[in-house]
């Protein structure tokens, strides 16, 4: 049916399907600003202005906007920089949100700022209140909204005509006396009522608080320089994998399995082949056993190959059965509705503490399978080590405590789910462009699965739409190659938001089991740690998760004799995998709550007790000297830690010393059923994993001075392309405009083992410098011989690049242009370009001190988080609004496990909330206040003496959150989520006893 | 995603003669913001959508001490429309700004529990529906309207057209409780009325929802009430009372065992709120 409607200003006349949403409507005829994150109207990726009201376009029947008027964000701010056309102004949320760092992934950023735009044309006065409410229906998963608000705010201010101060990173040091003060934040009512506690402070600007240890002379590193690729996505430009069209793509889908573990007794796919429309049914009859593993990990791959694109066999609900390729979306889900499969139904271990047992199915039975601990037992993978004599140390110590600790099956939630389009090019390489964190080990891992040499596959990776780890994972790229292999024609497939929950991966859930031995004086003498780690259907990450959870966890509190034991189980659940944090969070969830439990059974102070155990700089790393990965390890001393001056300074900003033992901060006034707690969780993370990470970039000098970077590494939105920019900006003597940076694509950009581990600034930015380095010597090599040719010799050591131009000692110059130009065509012609690879023989952890406050409603359990302070040092920050950026919205990823988020199994093994709704993610208006304090060491070892910013703030928040609860209650939640029905439950049991 | 064809009538006579004529192989969409979700799950797969929004069912008016509300009207038409302020803050609480945007006073009345919301507020407000078809029309209180979990008196070739709701005569709460402020299911949502002559109550409406198959009226509880005086020991007895006679349900979101337990609370703390 034709529809006729205004689209951004203009009369258009579209042809739609009766049922066609808006959402498809408007991306098929090339809006591809509006985005897909949910199919249910709960996320707002899709949030488009009907008649200048913002509503939900994926709930919406196209249809339905006949003779409306619908803005996007492609009708949103002027075209930029169009040649001799000059650029038009963005509009004024455009340049906030570029300015303030609101856009990590960019995904939600065209819902965010449509929105944004309706609020401001009714009230160009907004409150915080107000914005973060008008906001709270755009889901972001990487921001912890702090930005955004910001953002929102400075907007509404500029169009008032006000001045507003400029981002700037003058005067950060030291922290003058009284910094820290903020007014007293008024307890509120927390669960009802809905219109939000209106108490929330308004921060003017989105730089975090610096304490920096040295003046720096630098001119890009250091600096909130904007995000390289903040322009296009702010315009909604089409950046992301399925923002494309090819003509004949075909869209693919999968056939899940609706039971826990099932053979498939006969299958047949003959009614789902006939039906028109219907290119390809594959099964696991169609295509090549070969058993592989999703884990985007370096060879040779860690985790057990244990995986096949299809089986006989389905190992949880949402398995893959079949897949299909069909010329719509409409056929295809028809056709797998066509597809008859009989199921042998098996029965199924759904609890981690069942899966060892004698009379436990076997999940893995089949014999092609390879690197499994021991399959009878289904047991992916073992860990164990030991250092110093554990049973003898707690022989001698004076106090021994004990725990078990539980962590949930959470997922990370991208708001760009898993989307991949394959087809043949015309030299017959298959071609994969994907929302990958792992281009090259994709290629590498596909190419065996797929029956093609690496060198036959290309894969793409575009902007991201967030990973946090999820993406690590080679998910979808298989089966959607298999069916454009099996129809010659393009494929597209992407996961719905159900299919993310159901079908993805998920954070490894831990029962960890503590045993602490402690002296009088507070010194820890033992510590041992068991790990029963839930992997799920299949074992990928499930060995180097766990083994990190060791790593980070039981090297904190640097005991003289550890003990480490870990056992990776397979259950028929959706498998789990990478999740930001990798293994830690679950171990400082145990280790922190469990510290907490020391420290009040015993009467030590939480800071104390904790700056006395802790590592300190000097020491060796303990686990580096038996643990790397399954690896050869190879001891690591402590070079820098800053973890006393992150414990001060946070402690300052939450005023700890005024409010812990403090009862009187405990009660809110006039509301006797509520109570306040403080709680602290001190964690560290590590940077890159040593000896094996390797990243390369490639740099090219241009005409004009301009330099193309090419990198391996993968930006999934946190900014990596930005900062990696800004190093070479800083050695080439340019500002980072002058870079075309592109990442990555396997056949153009070096080679990098991908976004994770907490690598890419300190290993990807170690490769960048070194070749931004070289170029620099060849550049100065031509300046000088240009430079000497006109006056007084120069050597090319004497030369400095600063302000676009190589400098002598004299004061003369030549510009960059000037010596690419005599490069590339006057005189000795060469091209000025270089490579650079690093890989580092350490991984310096980064270390932080995670404080909470929270409101327990002791009649409901419900619990409000009210402040997050964290605290972090990280070498030097290149870029801290992008590295406070990461902090903020990690920290209220920590908040969502620690609170409210789990996913919710039925006694069938199916996930009962696989949707945004139920499965509680934090919003605009429900975030806590954050604070985020860098305290700056110089790592030696690293980019301008970096570290990595990227998991730690996952690692704090929940325990943080817990010992505050405790604090304020006395009830000691060890199972995380703390959602109020568990603790009232505890309160109740409190009680009673 | 099989739907073939739609429509979208211009009036309440087209809209009850297409329903006349196709029956319920047509789904009746207002919003849409209960129906495309569960069509884009593939759990829905209607032939035939009719849309109301452009069926002249938008609108609110005050007419002889009543509200007037036509089923179409969004969510956000009436957090602010100032009538009645019980409404507008039952509004506020349900979804975010866009969802508020398309969702509908009609549609809340058939959202699943936990949804509905809205409806409880209708509920505790007496709230009276004018319920048309090709045959005619005819008004039921929205106290008779549900019969079960998703079942309603509505024959299938009627609409909701229209919703009446007295202007409160006493006092009035709404409380949402759910795990975070706005935008989340409700683990118990509780609408109060209460008619007071001093402290004395003399008409007691207290509806649930999240709590049984659809938004209920906790009618032992209001017995309770009627003629008490509304002091600590009423309230008290009146929460136990409710928390009892509901009928909660286990989900995602919380169990029955808990849900009960917070009817009390809130229950409590709704009337706790009119004493005050």
């Amino acid at each position: 049916m034709k529809i006729n409607f205004q689209l951004n200003g203009e009369d258009v006349t579209f042809d739609v399907a009766p049922g066609q949403t808006l959402l498809s409507a408007l991306r098929a005829h090339g809006l591809f600003g509006v985005k897909h994150g949910c199919d249910t109207g709960e996320c707002g990726a899709c949030a488009v202005l009907i008649d200048g009201t913002p509503m939900n376009s994926c709930v919406m029947l196209a249809a339905q906007v006949a003779g409306r008027s619908v803005t996007t964000i492609e009708g949103v701010g002027g075209e930029q920089m169009r040649g001799w056309r000059g650029s038009e102004p963005l509009h004024a949320l455009q340049t906030a949100f570029v300015e303030t760092g609101a856009i990590q992934c960019g995904y939600c950023t065209p819902g965010m700022i449509i929105t944004a735009k309706a609020l401001l044309d009714r009230e160009p006065n907004p409150s915080e209140e107000q914005v973060r409410e008008a906001l709270s229906g755009v889901l972001c998963r990487c921001t912890g909204y702090l930005k955004p608000v910001q953002a929102v705010l400075r907007a509404a201010a500029i169009l008032r005509g006000e001045e507003v101060p400029p981002i700037s990173q003058e005067g950060a040091i030291p922290a003058p006396p009284g910094l820290f003060e903020r007014p007293e934040r008024e307890a509120f009512e927390p669960p009802v009522m809905g219109r939000g506690d209106g108490q929330t402070l308004v921060k003017t600007t989105p730089m975090p608080t610096m304490i920096v240890t040295e003046e720096k002379q630098l001119r890009h590193v250091g600096k909130p320089e904007p995000k390289v690729d903040a322009l296009k996505l702010v315009q909604g430009k089409p950046a992301f994998t399925d923002d494309m069209e090819m003509r004949g793509m075909l869209v693919g889908k999968i056939l899940h399995s609706p039971y826990a573990h099932a053979r498939i007794k006969h299958i047949d796919v003959s009614k789902a082949r006939a039906l028109p429309g219907v290119h390809a049914v594959l099964t696991y009859k169609d295509i090549p056993r070969v058993a592989f593993t999703t884990a985007g990990q370096s060879d040779p791959e860690p985790s057990p190959h244990d995986n096949f694109s299809l089986d006989n066999k389905v190992r949880f609900v949402g398995d893959r059965v079949a897949a299909v390729a069909a010329e719509t979306e409409e056929i295809a889900l028809k056709a797998l509705d066509l597809i008859e499969v009989e199921y042998e139904v098996l029965p199924a271990v759904l609890d981690p503490r069942e899966s060892m047992k004698p009379d436990a199915p076997v999940i893995h039975d089949e014999e092609d399978s390879d690197g499994i601990a021991d399959r009878e037992r289904n047991l992916a993978a073992v860990i164990e080590w030991q250092l110093g004599d554990v049973e003898k140390a707690f022989e001698q110590a004076d106090h021994i405590i004990e725990g078990t600790y539980y962590s949930p099956k959470v997922q990370a939630t991208p708001i760009e789910p898993h989307v991949v389009v394959t087809w043949w090019d015309e030299d017959d390489r298959l071609v994969i462009r994907t929302s990958t964190q792992v281009p090259f080990h994709a290629r590498r891992i596909l190419a065996p699965v797929l029956g093609l040499p690496e060198k036959r596959i290309r894969v793409i990776k575009p902007r991201i739409g967030g990973g946090f780890g999820v993406k690590q994972e080679v998910l979808i790229e298989d089966i959607c190659a298999h069916l454009t292999i099996a129809t010659g024609r393009p494929v597209r497939m992407e996961y719905s938001r159900e299919e993310e929950f159901t079908a993805a991966r998920t954070r490894h859930p831990m029962y960890i089991t503590i045993r602490t031995g402690v002296m009088n004086d507070g010194t820890i003498v033992a510590n041992e740690m068991y790990i029963l780690s839930d992997t799920g259907a299949s074992g990928t990450h499930g060995m180097t998760v766990a083994g990190n959870t060791g790593h980070k966890a039981m090297s904190l509190y640097n005991a003289p004799n550890l003990k480490f034991h870990a056992d990776v189980v397979y259950t028929n659940r959706v498998p789990a995998g990478a999740y930001r944090g990798y293994g830690v969070p679950q171990g400082f969830w145990a280790l922190e709550v469990h510290t907490d439990r020391i420290v009040r059974e015993l009467g030590f102070d939480p800071l104390e007790f904790r700056l006395k155990n802790a590592i300190k700089v000097g020491d060796e790393h303990p686990v580096s000297k038996v643990w790397n990965e399954g690896r050869d390890a190879v001891p690591e001393i402590i070079e820098t830690c800053g973890l006393p001056e992150c414990a001060d300074q946070g402690a300052a900003a939450i005023r700890w010393y005024e409010r812990y033992n403090n009862p009187e901060w405990h009660q809110v006034p006039g509301k006797p059923h509520l109570r306040r707690g403080i709680g602290v969780a001190f964690v560290m993370q590590g940077t890159a994993i040593p000896n094996l990470d390797m990243g390369a970039a490639s740099i090219k000098m241009n005409d004009d001075g301009s330099f193309n970077l090419l990198v391996g590494a993968t930006d999934l939105g946190t900014g990596s392309d930005t900062v990696l920019t800004q190093m070479a900006a800083e050695i080439l003597g340019c500002p980072p405009e002058d870079f075309i940076t592109y990442s990555s694509d396997t056949d153009f950009t070096p080679f990098d083992k991908g976004a994770y581990a907490s690598s890419t600034t300190y290993i990807s930015g170690r490769a960048t410098v070194i070749a931004a380095e070289k170029v620099a010597e060849q550049i100065k090599e031509v300046a000088a011989r240009m430079l000497s040719a006109e006056g007084e010799a120069v050597e090319p050591e004497q030369i400095t690049l600063h302000d676009r131009a190589a400098w002598a000692p004299d004061g003369r110059s030549v510009t960059l242009r000037e010596v690419a130009l005599n490069s590339l065509h006057h005189e000795h012609q060469r091209q000025i370009m270089a490579v650079g690879s690093y890989v580092s023989p350490l991984s310096p952890p980064p270390f932080a001190a995670q404080y909470a406050t929270v409101t327990v409603d002791t009649e409901t359990g419900q619990i409000t988080v009210d402040e997050l302070v964290m605290a972090v040092e990280a070498g030097v920050i290149i870029n801290p609004v992008t590295a406070s950026g990461q902090i903020e919205g990690g920290m209220v990823q920590a908040a969502g496990y620690g609170v409210c988020e789990e996913l919710a199994y039925d006694e069938n093994g199916r996930i009962v909330n696989p949707r945004f709704g139920p499965y509680w993610i934090f919003r605009a208006d429900d975030v806590p206040d954050l604070t985020t304090i860098f305290i700056e060491t110089y790592e030696e070892s690293g980019p301008f003496g970096a570290k990595a910013v990227a998991e730690i703030p996952l690692d704090g928040a929940g325990p943080a959150i817990a010992n505050a609860v405790y604090d304020a209650v006395g009830v000691r939640i060890t199972d995380a989520p703390l959602y109020p029905e568990k603790v009232w439950r505890a309160l109740q049991a409190m009680k009673q006893s | 995603m099989t739907t073939r064809e739609y429509f979208l009538p211009r009036s309440l006579d087209e809209a009850v003669g297409l329903l006349a004529e196709h029956g319920p192989s047509l789904l009746v969409m207002s919003g849409g913001t209960l129906a495309m979700p569960l069509i884009n799950e593939g759990v829905s797969m209607p032939e035939m959508v009719m849309g109301l929004r452009r069926a002249g069912l938008s609108y609110l008016e005050r007419v002889n001490g009543s509200l007037i509300v036509g089923a179409a009207t969004t969510l956000s038409q009436v957090v602010g429309f100032e009538a009645i302020p019980v409404l507008q803050e039952a509004a506020y609480n349900i979804g975010g700004w866009a969802i508020r945007n398309m969702g509908t006073v009609g549609g809340n009345l058939f959202a699943p529990p936990p949804g509905g919301d809205f409806a409880v507020a209708l509920l505790a407000l007496d709230a009276q529906l004018k319920l048309v078809s090709a045959r005619g029309e005819r008004t039921l209180p929205l106290a008779e309207f549900y019969t079960g979990f998703m079942t309603t008196a509505l024959e299938p070739d009627e609409l909701v057209a229209e919703i009446r709701v007295p202007v409160p005569a006493g006092r009035t709460a709404y409380l949402k409780y759910g795990r975070r402020h706005t935008n989340t299911p409700a683990v118990v949502t509780v609408a109060a009325h209460l008619v007071l002559n001093g402290k004395k109550v003399e008409d007691a409406r207290l509806a649930l929802n999240a709590v049984g198959p659809h938004p209920i009226r906790a009618t032992q509880a209001e017995a309770l009430l009627t003629g008490s005086t509304l002091d600590e020991e009423t309230i008290a007895a009146a929460a136990a009372a409710a928390a009892e006679e509901c009928e909660p349900f286990t989900d995602p979101i919380a169990s029955a065992w808990y849900r009960r337990r917070m009817v009390n609370v809130f229950v409590r703390r709704a009337l706790s709120q009119i004493a005050q």
